[in-house]
């Protein structure tokens, strides 16, 4: 019986083991049911919590994020300021809030532009080839070579301190990701006969990459515009923890975290709630992005 | 394998040239220039004086005759002094790289023992609960971010472990306890983010290896099913998770930067924010080269590495 088992060996076969009665199948179907919806509900939760916090953020937050309470230095959480105050008697809630909109901005903006020149990059290098394609992939090659966050610091010497800029600073370190990502599924999609087919029949290169390479290749690449969401998050609270971020008293996760560290012993409110924010924020973009990779891109790639 | 240990090492010619180019270009493009910068609002300096200054520095020649200056200072091993302190620079990197080091090293050890057998562990029992429970903590580790992390174990530690509270560095050499005790948690705390990335690594390379045939013959044989998974499923897939791991030495050096600040270890990470804050250009020009070209030899050994190991490499 197991020999004829593994005779057949696909995984379903591996996975389920002869002689199953239908209701422990069912069972096992509806774990398996639940389980791949599992990590993608929890993630649009977290992503939905952390997007409304920012959106809605300055219709509901209790204080205005930089109005000093004299009276209320430090105060622990509860009452008027329900995540506690800081040593400028500023309300913490609504210093978060505006710290998740500058996290969202930096986040959708620099990806958003890395993207679009990325794949750019990677479409017109992979499809054109030649001196062009040799000549952008060197750069990016040296682009990469740098550690993301020391790109970002250095990058940040030479730029200001406004949101922008640090959405620029870390648009730069990736394009490098979407052009070479992009650039290897518009090789493969060039090899297909249909793009040969297209270019025979006497369709324009602006057509046939539009309106067939493009569409055709980009998928793999959406798909990491989740993680790069998340990892683009995480740079900038990085950058603004440094000092190197955003310029106070715009509040940032980051900073928040830096501000907060001098009280954590006597006031640990300071550090949890920022860095609480900013981990929801980052799971939940991370959850979704990696069921998104399973769903659209089952060979998984890495990283 | 010649052949392609020398294509390898053309290729990464020009990568160190245009890496040596960005790290130069940075730094002289930020707004107003070195000797700027350093004289502040200073108001008692002449004209003279800062033509002088200008001339020391040598900014007073075209940016490409600069950046020759340098990059051929660079092959002479030669990386300037720092505009603080008035050390080599070569100095003040010699000691921070063997911290950094150090920490890299150890979260590279704590991340490959918790996480390996982890992820076999979930392979083995594939789409199981604790699969899944490992595939959130997994990315949960990726998402926590180290410096918070980092600042929630030192408050952990002073609550609960008063007596190890200190975290004044101690070289190794000085005292390989007192060392160790206080790289431990800034260890812990970079080799979480890597233990995730090692376990989904170890997992998806053990599948691939589960269902082969010549793990089929070991099993047929009679061989016991850990002796199976030990030295025939684990031995073929560690190598691509040993590789992944050797590439991920950029990501590693990127979170030394933050757990260094997080601690307050003397290692690469602090040197160049420090610099940054003290406008030590010069300084962090030369770091951020040496790190960069860091990553491109490591990446370039690993690759040869592998190629030496897998021969199918070489020839694809």
């Amino acid at each position: 019986m197991h020999g004829l088992i593994h005779e057949s060996a696909t995984l379903e076969a591996l996975e389920t083991p002869a002689g199953t009665s239908g209701a422990s199948r069912l069972r096992r179907l509806s774990w398996r049911v639940l389980r791949a919806n599992l990590i993608t509900i929890a993630g649009v939760a977290l992503l939905l919590l952390f997007i409304m916090a920012g959106v809605v953020g300055p219709i509901v937050e209790p204080h205005p994020p930089d109005t000093l309470y004299p009276t209320a230095i430090l105060q622990a959480p509860g009452g008027a300021f329900p995540f506690g105050t800081d040593d400028l008697g500023r309300d913490l809630l609504s210093r978060i809030l505006s710290g998740i909109r500058v996290s969202l901005a930096v986040g959708f903006g620099s990806i958003a532009a890395s993207l679009l020149v990325g794949a750019a990059l990677g479409l017109l290098g992979g499809y054109f080839g030649g001196a062009f394609d040799a000549l952008v992939m060197r750069v990016m090659d040296v682009l990469v070579a740098f550690p993301a966050l020391l790109l970002a610091i250095a990058l940040m010497t030479m730029l200001g301190g406004s949101v922008a800029d640090v959405a620029l600073a870390i648009a730069i370190i990736y394009v490098p990701i979407f052009a070479r990502i992009t650039r290897s599924s518009v090789l493969a999609v060039c090899g297909e006969q249909y793009v040969e087919a297209v270019r025979a029949v006497g369709a324009s290169h602006a057509r046939t990459l539009l309106r067939h390479v493009l569409p055709n290749s980009i998928s793999a690449t959406i798909i990491q515009t989740s993680l790069a969401i998340s990892d683009a998050i995480l740079i900038e609270a990085a950058l603004s923890y440094l000092g190197l971020g955003v310029t106070p008293p715009t509040p940032s996760l980051g900073a928040l975290l830096t501000e907060g560290q001098g009280f954590m012993t006597t006031q640990p409110w300071m550090v949890i709630f920022p860095g609480l924010a900013l981990t929801v924020g980052v799971f939940g973009f991370n959850l979704v992005g990696d069921s998104l990779r399973d769903r659209l891109d089952p060979h998984g790639r890495e990283g | 394998m010649r052949t392609y240990i020398i294509s390898r090492l053309l290729l990464a010619v020009p990568t160190l040239f245009g890496v040596s180019v960005v790290a130069f270009l940075t730094i002289h493009l930020i707004p107003g220039n070195i000797v700027e910068v350093m004289l502040g609002t200073r108001t008692d300096v002449t004209p003279q004086q800062v033509a002088e200054l200008n001339r020391l520095y040598g900014i007073d020649t075209p940016l490409w005759r600069q950046y020759l200056l340098w990059a051929g200072n660079i092959l002479h091993a030669d990386l300037g002094f720092s505009l603080r302190t008035g050390l080599p620079v070569v100095t003040l990197l010699g000691s921070a790289l063997g911290v950094t080091a150090e920490l890299t090293v150890l979260a590279v050890l704590i991340a490959l023992l918790v996480a390996v057998p982890a992820g076999v562990w979930t392979a083995v029992r594939r789409n199981g609960p604790g699969d899944v429970a490992a595939r959130l903590l997994g990315l949960l580790g990726l998402s926590i971010p180290a410096f918070w992390l980092g600042t929630l174990l030192i408050l952990a530690v002073s609550i609960y472990l008063p007596w190890l509270s200190s975290f004044s560095f101690v070289p190794f050499l000085q005292s390989p306890a007192r060392n160790l005790e206080t790289m431990i948690l800034p260890a812990c705390t970079l080799g979480l983010g890597l233990a995730s990335i090692i376990l989904r690594l170890t997992r998806s390379a053990m599948l691939e290896v589960l269902h082969k045939d010549y793990l089929r013959t070991a099993r047929a044989k009679g061989l016991r099913g850990s002796r199976v998974l030990a030295k025939h499923a684990l031995r073929n897939a560690l190598l691509p998770v040993i590789t992944i791991v050797g590439l991920q030495i950029g990501y590693l050096l990127g979170g030394a930067v933050i757990i260094e600040n997080v601690f307050t270890l003397p290692g690469v990470g602090r040197l160049v924010v420090q610099a940054i804050e003290q406008r030590d250009y010069p300084l962090v020009q030369s770091v951020v080269f040496v790190v960069a070209a860091l990553v491109i030899v490591v990446n370039l050994l690993v690759d040869l590495c592998y190629a030496w190991v897998d021969p199918r490499i070489r020839y694809s």
